[in-house]
């Protein structure tokens, strides 16, 4: 998988925070992990397929969620109920968007499903027979850790 | 909440009424529920009816035909049935359908491609700051009169 492929969803990250008022974002370490993906409570699937196929995965603890939902709905939101993971799947999906129209502009075209979200105490996602990138942005309003495996369809 | 909106709401550019003082209907299609409880938000604090609510494109065509609204916002990543596919088959029922795309993908072909559809309007999320007047404008503007 090129490296290349993840710094789009980076920027849209950035991005996509920023126009919600949050303005500091510190990228952490950037890895390459095989196997399984452990997940921190919450995790949101993107499915990708086009001229490159695979999936996206952000990763999030409960707080996080609950904090980037409330920015996304405008109000304040005390339970992990269905209004949140509707908000949080939304932003899920903006993001991967984005991302996608800043591929597009490169001339890599692919469609993405609508997101699914898993919720559970120490996950294990076993999906793809690539490594992925890993790299966590930590924010004000708490980490996003982005896990992206793509393949080139040839 | 109303107040919120209240300087669009008086402003006809940006309104949800018709020139009789009447309330345009309103269609909301997006698979997020979170993201139709937004645009409700902020299309009845301005004055439109939201008279259904739908979460794919088959929903939508369905909900088309019953409410016959005056103007419809629609999403395209959704599941079974697209946006981009719903707005095909709304349009080739009625021609003079008003729909306006508010979606996350902002390419330059998916816009091309949903305004030779027969899309009026294409806004691109999150809808938030300077995107809520143009979301507001686009779909007074396109409206049916």
């Amino acid at each position: 998988m090129k490296a290349e492929y993840l710094n789009p969803f980076i920027v849209s990250t950035v991005e996509i925070l920023k126009q919600f008022g949050v303005n500091k974002v510190e990228k952490g370490e950037l890895k390459l992990v095989k196997g399984g993906v452990k997940i921190n409570k919450t995790a949101i699937v993107i499915g990708i397929a086009g001229e490159i196929s695979g999936r996206v995965i952000y990763d999030m603890d409960l707080d996080t969620c609950l904090h980037f939902a409330e920015l996304l709905m405008g109000e304040e939101l005390k339970e992990f109920n269905e209004i949140v993971k509707s908000a949080i799947g939304e932003f899920a999906n903006m993001i991967t968007g984005k991302a996608i129209t800043l591929l597009h502009e490169q001339g890599i075209k692919f469609k993405i499903s609508p997101p699914t979200l898993f919720t559970g105490k120490d996950m294990e996602i076993t999906d793809m027979d690539i490594p992925a990138l890993v790299v966590p942005l930590k924010t004000e309003k708490g980490t996003i850790t982005i896990n992206l495996a793509l393949k080139e369809q040839k | 909440m109303a107040d919120e909106y209240k300087k669009y709401r008086e402003d006809p550019e940006y309104n949800g009424f018709k020139d009789d003082g009447t309330p345009l209907k309103l269609l909301i299609v997006d698979d997020s529920l979170a993201i139709r409880k937004v645009i409700r938000r902020i299309a009845e604090g301005v004055g439109y009816e939201v008279v259904a609510e739908a979460s794919n494109g088959k929903e939508a065509e369905l909900m088309y035909t019953k409410f016959l609204p005056d103007i419809v916002t629609m999403d395209i990543t959704m599941p079974d049935v697209e946006g981009d596919e719903a707005l095909e088959m709304i349009i080739r029922n009625d021609p003079d359908a008003r729909i306006v795309m508010l979606t996350s993908i902002g390419h330059k072909e998916a816009v091309k491609n949903a305004i030779i559809k027969g899309a009026k309007g294409y806004i691109v999320k999150p809808i938030i700051g300077d995107q809520i007047p143009k979301l507001l404008k686009t779909l007074k503007r396109a409206a049916k009169k």
